[in-house]
């Protein structure tokens, strides 16, 4: 495994927020990997293996993939956030400004540059939403044991996580199996986080729940 | 669920998944592996403080903030292109190619102005060409190479490698070329721009079927010039000098190739010059409209209305008998026996228009030569007669002495890139034949340059004269812009006619729907060409289209995948592509572009920096026929004293004037030929080499395989009528099609701020033929399209099953019901619809569909961030009827493609397509 973060000193007594913040660094990285591209057979272990927690989270029985076909899944990848036709873009600023390459792909940019990351796949939009989890899972996994993390996260969600709420809804009601699911997930999961994250417009402190 | 057993079973579940998860699920690319790792430490966790994002402010690069309620408080931005790089460019979002300059900040492209270096459009840009921002980041932009995996045209795909696309094509068409027959592999060009990189690739692979759209644009008034002039089939009016312009159906200052540098050249000539404009077109057009007189004549009768007016210069003695007599093939007394017959008189009762102004516009006409020039385009050009008609209206200049004059008709030999400049030498010329690029009927269509008949393709494979194992199409929307959709639907979903479709677009567009394969192409803000159009300078020039940008997503260029597809067919193709990477190649193509005296920058780097070169020191191409031959050029020359014509080794160079040599007009007599021996006897399949060889002109006989296809083609310019557009019923009219201004054909109904200007397209109609009809603006009407009965009796080859209409036993084309708008600007016999309209593909906006968010909530996230004001809140036009007419509202929808009532029907000289004869029925509806 890829080590996550380097030789930062980090507080011994990290607040309960960090702690989870961090801990809930793999399902962003699940959640990334789904929307980034194509389904794959690894993916169905790792769905498969979680299987059990996704139904108790969604209230639902987690969409069995075992027997999935990864060509119709592909098919189903390309209508939904390809295209042709009533497609789905993952990316934010399209979202935004009905235009690709906008303001928030030259943020993702100036984050990835400022970390020295690399995103995972370099012909996809740097405010692809695969991207933006997959950061945001790096940062959660970097989280300094202290509260001084907070307010760069906080500034991160402003920016690039509080726009997917209509592609979310869309895509759910758009897909009734895996991805589907892998919405409503995504859509629970931005909430969990959100409780723990300030809300720079109301000055709101992290939520305990 | 609370949110406290929510959290806690998130926590659960990344437990669940663990460590893996970072490296599992996913394949990790080659790219990564080379990579060192990866992490977060304080440092870098510190330079993330205070990154100034704040949703669509973000201050770099700047987005181009549209004009919006949620772009008003930071617009405009004074320092929006503060520091931003000036790169030059050339546009294509239509055939004028006008050099551009893209202002571009931290990658991102912000605004595209004129190039005010570009001496064919000196600077202006039409509306279309600042809407390439939206070509290039439009959010439905086609990103990655596509595999059907439905039926043919079901719409299912999935997306693949570049590499498994191109292993798919080159073990495709390696196949073809193993087959024995190359020529069924076809590549089907739109509008192209990179000649020369298709021109290599399709030479290497060893096939001649490359087809256009030529013959669907301008193939009569090429062939009508050829005839005249055979060195070129574009007249460049220097309408700038001009003091009288006579226009014959062209829209220049709305569309036409020459479009804005034409334009502007029409104004100046008009508002500094004192020039008249006066316009022939059957529809209140821009152009007509900003004319100083406007006259609406019968469809296709322009030829008709110029053969009086020749007719009357003649009788009057108003002609330049020196110029006559001297630089054409016939004498005045000839040629006033002939005009005999038109007299404005009948000419009046084929147009409509009266012999008293037929006689006063050729007066003035004549009164301003030399200065004077007629101009026409698909008005005149897109009939049955077309070819006649554009003769007829040429022969008007050789009349007044106005060829080749400062302020009259002229034209150059280059119709591109100077030729001073060559790109790397390519492999010799495919040498195949197939009918669907060279079909036997039409004579004139490929004798001097391939014009092709492109609107029989898809009949011809219908009717299995042809098969194709691959088809390769390329910025091409045939299924909307040719004739008879549904038959080229009908042929395109047909895997026994074309055996693979590989489609190469920026976008999913009609054409990419019935593919194979689709692979998303740069757009010309992204890529590399030398280009240039014909010159209004009267002398060449040279520009460059450079990525402005990093291509998006995986899209590619031609250029860039050719040269690998080419290397994977092998079999000696890759010897085409020893020249290096694509600026290697630019850099050859350009290396002989001479230091700028300001900079001393020279070559690809001059371009690079000016984007355009123009050597001023050549003389603009006026009198081209007065250049004295050179010594050199006269040595061991023979000179036929008979006819005066100056041979070389059998090939024509000039001719002999009084006691001078001269170079003359490059056609087999060396004098402007109003009378063509070659064109009666090419069409009756005549060997013609003798006068090919005189003229020195690049031209062929027709092959072998047009023998028994002879047509009588007159020698001398004339004029008919096709029966059909004599005999209309009460409930009957003529069909035109026209373009805006602010869209081509079928590529920029999906740029929203275009599309917001014209989306729809209701048909017009002349007042007085509405009440008669008794149908009033906004009533919908349905109207029933014919093949040609002209075409049915002269060209049996064209023949091909429909419903046949009970009333009158013609075969039905198509129905179509729109509503209606009325117009004083119409010829009451006709019947106008746009093209351009009436997408079923190609994006959302140009389907005008507005997807609209329905508010969302989900707690920490943002309605409002999901704001699109031009694409989603402002698409007022979207229509939610469904074509209802009893709830329609009007300018609302996305228009009706107009094509699919044009009956295919060309030209029986030239093969160009009728666009303008379609006889359409109207009945009202409801």
């Amino acid at each position: 495994m890829t080590p996550l973060y380097g030789s930062a000193v980090l507080d011994n007594s990290p607040p309960r927020a960090t702690e989870e913040l961090r801990s809930v660094a793999p399902v962003f990285h699940l959640l990334s990997q789904i929307w980034l591209k194509e389904w794959t057979g690894d993916l169905t272990k790792t769905w498969q293996n979680a299987a059990a927690f996704t139904t108790e989270l969604l209230d639902e029985r987690a969409v069995d993939m075992q027997s999935a076909d990864l060509e119709d899944l592909a098919t189903e990848y390309c209508r939904l956030f390809i295209g042709p036709g009533e497609f789905l873009p993952l990316v934010q600023s399209v979202w935004e400004t009905g235009q690709r390459a906008g303001a928030s792909t030259a943020s993702m940019q100036t984050y990835l540059e400022r970390l020295q990351l690399d995103r995972p796949i370099s012909t996809e939009a740097a405010d692809h939403l695969g991207h933006i989890f997959w950061l945001f899972a790096r940062l959660l996994e970097g989280l300094p044991d202290t509260s001084a993390g907070l307010p760069v996260l906080q500034e991160f969600f402003d920016a690039h996580l509080r726009w997917p709420a209509e592609l979310l809804r869309r895509i759910e009601a758009a897909n009734d199996s895996v991805y589907g699911q892998a919405s409503r997930l995504s859509q629970l999961l931005l909430e969990a986080v959100h409780e723990h994250i300030p809300d720079s417009d109301r000055g709101d402190q992290p939520g305990e729940g | 669920m609370t949110k406290t057993t929510r959290r806690r079973a998130f926590l659960r579940l990344a437990a669940a998944l663990g460590g893996a998860i970072a490296t599992s699920g996913r394949s990790v690319t080659a790219d990564e592996q080379k990579r060192p790792p990866q992490g977060i430490d304080r440092g870098k966790w510190e330079s993330l403080r205070g990154i100034p994002y704040e949703k669509g402010l973000f201050d770099q690069p700047g987005v181009c903030r549209l004009p919006g309620p949620q772009a008003k408080r930071n617009w405009p931005d004074r320092n929006k292109y503060k520091d931003a790089e000036q790169i030059p460019g050339m546009c294509q979002l239509c055939s004028t190619v006008c050099g551009i300059i893209g202002h571009v900040k931290d990658g991102r492209l912000l605004k595209i102005e004129g190039n005010p270096k570009d001496p064919n459009s000196r600077g202006k840009l039409c509306a279309r060409g600042h809407a390439g921002l939206n070509h290039l980041y439009h959010p439905e932009r086609l990103l990655y190479p596509l595999r059907r995996v439905g039926q043919r045209g079901e719409g299912k795909w999935k997306r693949i490698s570049w590499d498994e696309a191109l292993t798919e094509i080159a073990n495709r068409l390696k196949a073809v070329r193993e087959s024995g027959h190359p020529e069924e592999f076809a590549f089907h060009q739109g509008r192209q721009r990179s000649k020369d990189a298709i021109k290599r690739f399709l030479d290497a692979f060893g096939t001649s079927t490359q087809l256009s759209h030529r013959a669907l644009c301008s193939g009569n008034r090429r062939a009508a010039n050829l005839t005249a002039l055979w060195e070129s089939d574009w007249d460049l009016n220097d309408v700038e000098n001009s003091k009288y312009i006579l226009n014959f159906g062209s829209n220049a200052f709305e569309a036409h190739q020459g479009h804005v540098p034409f334009a502007q050249r029409i104004q100046n000539g008009r508002f500094e010059n004192g020039a008249k404009l006066v316009t022939f077109d059957v529809r209140l057009s821009n152009t007509a409209g900003r004319s100083d007189e406007w006259f609406a004549p019968y469809p296709g009768t322009d030829g008709a209305v110029a053969l009086a007016m020749g007719h009357t210069i003649l009788t009057e003695g108003l002609h330049n008998a020196d110029f006559i007599n001297t630089w054409t093939n016939v004498s005045v007394e000839e040629l006033t026996a002939h005009m005999q017959q038109y007299t404005p008189e009948w000419a009046e009762t084929v147009s409509g228009i009266r012999a008293t102004d037929i006689r006063r516009i050729a007066r003035e006409f004549a009164a301003a030569a030399p200065a004077c020039t007629t101009m026409c385009n698909r008005g005149s050009s897109a009939h049955l007669n077309g070819y006649y008609n554009d003769r007829a209206i040429g022969l008007l200049n050789a009349l007044v002495g106005s060829v080749g004059k400062k302020g009259g008709w002229c034209w150059s030999p280059w119709s591109g890139v100077d030729p001073d400049f060559k790109p790397p030498k390519g492999p010799p010329s495919a040498k195949t034949w197939s009918v669907l690029e060279d079909p036997p009927e039409y004579p004139l269509a490929n004798v001097w340059r391939r014009m092709r008949v492109g609107e029989i393709i898809y009949l011809y494979l219908l009717q299995e004269r042809a098969k194709l194992q691959m088809y390769m199409t390329y910025n091409l929307d045939s299924p909307l812009t040719w004739p008879e959709e549904s038959l080229t639907q009908q042929v395109m979903c047909d895997e026994d006619k074309i055996g693979f479709h590989v489609c190469i677009n920026c976008f999913y567009n009609e054409t990419a729907h019935y593919a194979d394969i689709v692979l998303p192409w740069t757009t010309y803000l992204e890529r590399w060409d030398l280009d240039a159009r014909g010159a209004y300078n009267l002398r060449p020039y040279v520009g460059i289209r450079t990525p402005m940008v990093e291509p998006l997503g995986e899209s590619r260029d031609i250029r860039d995948f050719f040269p690998e597809l080419a290397r994977r067919i092998g079999g000696g193709m890759e010897k085409a592509y020893e020249y290096g990477s694509t600026e290697d190649y630019m850099q050859q193509w350009a290396a002989d572009v001479p230091a700028s005296p300001e900079t001393g920058k020279q070559g690809l780097e001059r371009l690079l920096d000016e984007g355009v070169y123009e050597n001023t020191d050549r003389e603009p191409f006026y009198e081209p026929y007065l250049q004295e031959l050179t010594a050199d050029e006269l040595a061991s020359a023979n000179i036929d004293e008979k006819t005066g014509v100056v041979t070389k080794d059998g090939i024509g160079i000039g001719r002999k004037l009084n006691d001078a040599y001269v170079r003359g007009f490059k056609t087999p007599s060396r004098r402007f030929e109003i009378r063509s021996l070659f064109v009666n006897r090419i069409g009756q399949n005549q060997d013609c080499s003798e006068l090919i060889a005189k003229s020195g002109a690049k031209a062929s006989n027709r092959p072998a395989s047009h023998a028994g296809n002879d047509l009588n083609v007159s020698e001398l310019p004339t004029w008919f009528q096709p029966e059909e557009l004599t005999s209309l019923r009460t409930d009957e009219l003529v069909m035109t099609s026209f373009k805006w201004n602010v869209h081509n054909h079928g590529r920029t109904m999906n740029l929203k701020w275009l599309a917001e200007i014209v989306h729809s397209n209701p048909a017009w109609m002349n007042p007085a033929t509405a009440a008669a009809l008794g149908v009033k603006d906004a009533d919908w009407i349905e109207i029933t399209s014919f093949q040609s009965q002209h075409l049915v009796r002269t060209a049996p080859h064209l023949k091909h099953d429909g419903e046949v209409d009970a009333d009158t036993g013609r075969i039905i084309v198509s129905r179509m019901r729109v509503p209606i708008v009325t117009m004083e600007g119409l010829h009451p016999k006709v019947i106008a619809m746009s093209n351009s309209c009436g997408h079923t593909e190609y994006t959302n906006v140009a389907q005008a569909k507005a997807g609209r968010a329905e508010g969302a909530k989900t707690d920490g996230m943002d309605i409002n961030g999901y704001r699109d004001p031009d694409w989603e809140r402002n698409m007022w036009w979207e229509d939610t009827t469904g074509n209802d007419p009893q709830q329609w509202q009007t300018n609302t929808g996305n228009g009706w493609n107009q094509n699919r009532l044009m009956p295919i029907a060309p030209d029986a000289i030239t093969g160009q397509q009728s666009f303008h004869d379609t006889i359409v029925r109207i009945r009202r509806l409801g």
